[in-house]
């Protein structure tokens, strides 16, 4: 369907598609090698569960320019709660749809007693987790007839039970479920602040051949008191310290796609180009090599 | 230590409870701060109020027109109470708000703005129609194979990205309006009330303000029933009403899309490349 471009990911920076950015990419075309798009935004509403809206019709239209990944944030792979055939139902006829070259989820968990909180929630890493995530993410790539990605999330506390350092869970986790790593190394650099850990401990924990994605995003600190707590926003410039992470990632982990994430209080299209041209800096990649667009 | 289920309860409780959360309250067992002096409240509070803002943010994108009548302040005093009452039971955050309206029209400080729960109304039926599966067209040589008395009991299926609205007040004019930064324009709600489908054509999503015999018409067949009891009802409420030219006008704006010929009906059968059997 997209014969005219090439659908795999390639190793250089992408940014997120956000609805207020669709006709600028589409009138303009950017000079960025790919997109990135939140999979429930184009699920549409209809109780037959059957897609459409606006987005899709956006997406695919961005899609005929440019490789695209499909980043899901609603699937609840943590969750006790039975994996919700509906949405993964969407989520297949959306791959077929838009062939991405890659397919993530994230390592949390968002609904329980069928209640949804539509975030990212942290869990413990214990061995009944890890147990239950490697069964979910299995029957998801199962059901998806294809491998997925899941990405280390942020959080602000840490579980009394938990056994297992987070770095040991997600690189246990791949290889159980036979599921590969989107590294967010903003991620990384908010846990090891808010939680203790030395960020470096977990770049070199991962192996390398697991990780097929990096995200970058802005973060926000935020004081309570006496202390000091990092969110993780995605609402504004990738900060100092996660460059600097990112750089050492990319000696660990070179040539894999890197992507820039800003999902609020969005800037112009400009903004996230330039934060994907520094990304594609750090790697030595160049003025007119950024864009894999064939079309 | 607690499972993993009874773990995401305990944190589900805590998040979804108001500020002043009854005690003795079941925490999610949490590890003492290694770093900071938090208490597990101050922790759990972060992804409580995340909770709160992302669905009342979904809220918000679904009801601008809503929120600028009100304000931001009030907006998110009722959004909160919204959230409260209403959990989101999808993991697609668009599915989110569907009640809006009917929590609007009871809610406290809102009395003088009535009009307030229709235009609630029309933002829904707005991002309904936006997040829709494509319109299609009507097959119309198909449609011009059946006979008089076929015709008469065929059921048409209406648009998908189509959502048909009633109000005693003048919304579109409401919504339009506040479409404008800065408009000092102002309306009279002496205007009356409208009746309006709101429908997308490829990216565009319009009102159609319709008469009362049209918009009974396309809301009979709506509800399923045949052509021929869509028309008893428009000219019920509309003698003069124009059957032939509203349903030409509902053909062409795409508002009905597909058409059924019930079994046993005496008429051409179609199939579906429009050819006769």
């Amino acid at each position: 369907m997209y014969s005219q471009v090439n659908g795999s990911i390639p190793a250089r920076a992408g940014i997120g598609l956000r609805a207020p950015h669709f006709q600028a990419v589409l009138d303009t075309l950017p000079e960025v090698a790919w997109f990135e798009a939140h999979s429930e935004n184009y699920f549409g509403i209809a109780d037959s569960g059957q897609l459409g809206g606006v987005p899709l019709h956006y997406l695919q239209r961005v899609r005929e320019h440019y490789p695209v990944s499909l980043h899901g944030v609603g699937l609840s792979l943590g969750s006790v709660d039975p994996l919700d055939r509906s949405h993964l139902k969407q989520l297949k006829t959306l791959i077929e749809i838009i062939e991405p070259g890659l397919v993530s989820e994230h390592l949390s968990w968002s609904s329980v007693d069928g209640q949804y909180f539509n975030d990212l929630l942290p869990l413990p890493y214990t061995e009944e987790a890890l147990v239950h995530l490697v069964e979910r993410v299995s029957a998801t790539q199962d059901f998806l007839g294809r491998q997925i990605l899941v990405e280390n999330a942020s959080s602000y506390l840490e579980f009394a039970d938990a056994n297992i350092p987070e770095w040991e869970f997600i690189a246990e986790l791949a290889r159980r479920a036979d599921c590969k790593i989107l590294l967010d190394v903003n991620n990384v650099y908010v846990n090891a602040m808010n939680h203790g850990f030395d960020p470096q401990h977990f770049l070199q924990a991962v192996p390398v051949d697991l990780v097929e994605e990096i995200h970058l995003a802005g973060h926000t600190v935020k004081t309570f008191g006496e202390g000091v707590l990092r969110i993780d926003t995605h609402d504004q410039l990738v900060c100092d310290a996660v460059w600097d992470l990112y750089e050492s990632a990319v000696q660990r982990f070179p040539h894999v796609p890197v992507l820039i994430e800003w999902d609020s209080r969005l800037p112009e299209l400009d903004v996230l180009l330039a934060e994907a041209a520094r990304a594609d800096g750090i790697t030595g990649i160049g003025e007119g090599e950024r864009h894999a667009r064939l079309a | 230590m607690p499972g993993l289920h009874e773990q995401q309860r305990r944190f589900a409780n805590f998040i979804t409870a108001t500020d002043e959360a009854p005690p003795g309250l079941a925490m999610p067992g949490l590890k003492s701060g290694a770093v900071g002096e938090f208490t597990d409240e101050q922790r759990l509070q972060i992804y409580r109020n995340n909770y709160r803002i992302s669905l009342r943010e979904a809220l918000a994108g679904v009801y601008p027109v809503v929120q600028k009548l009100v304000g931001e302040e009030f907006f998110h005093h009722a959004a909160r109470e919204y959230v409260l009452q209403h959990p989101s039971h999808r993991g697609n955050l668009h599915h989110y708000g569907a009640d809006f309206a009917t929590f609007l029209q009871g809610f406290p400080g809102l009395e003088e703005l009535v009009y307030l729960p229709d235009v609630a109304r029309l933002e829904w039926a707005h991002h309904q129609v936006f997040h829709a599966t494509e319109d299609r067209a009507l097959r119309l040589s198909a449609l011009a194979a059946l006979d008089e008395q076929a015709m008469m009991e065929v059921c048409f299926v209406v648009s998908d990205a189509c959502r048909l609205l009633v109000s005693d007040y003048p919304v579109v004019k409401i919504w339009q309006l506040n479409q404008a930064v800065g408009t000092q324009e102002t309306l009279s709600l002496d205007e009356g009330g409208v009746r309006c489908v709101v429908i997308r054509h490829g990216c565009d999503i319009e009102f159609h303000v319709l008469d009362e015999g049209g918009f009974t018409l396309l809301e009979t067949l709506a509800q399923g029933k045949s052509f021929a009891r869509a028309c008893e009802a428009a000219l019920a409420v509309e003698t003069a009403c124009d059957i032939g030219g509203v349903l030409q006008y509902l053909v062409v704006q795409k508002m009905i899309v597909d058409f059924g010929v019930p079994p046993g009906v005496v008429g051409q059968q179609v199939t579906d490349t429009g050819e006769r059997k």
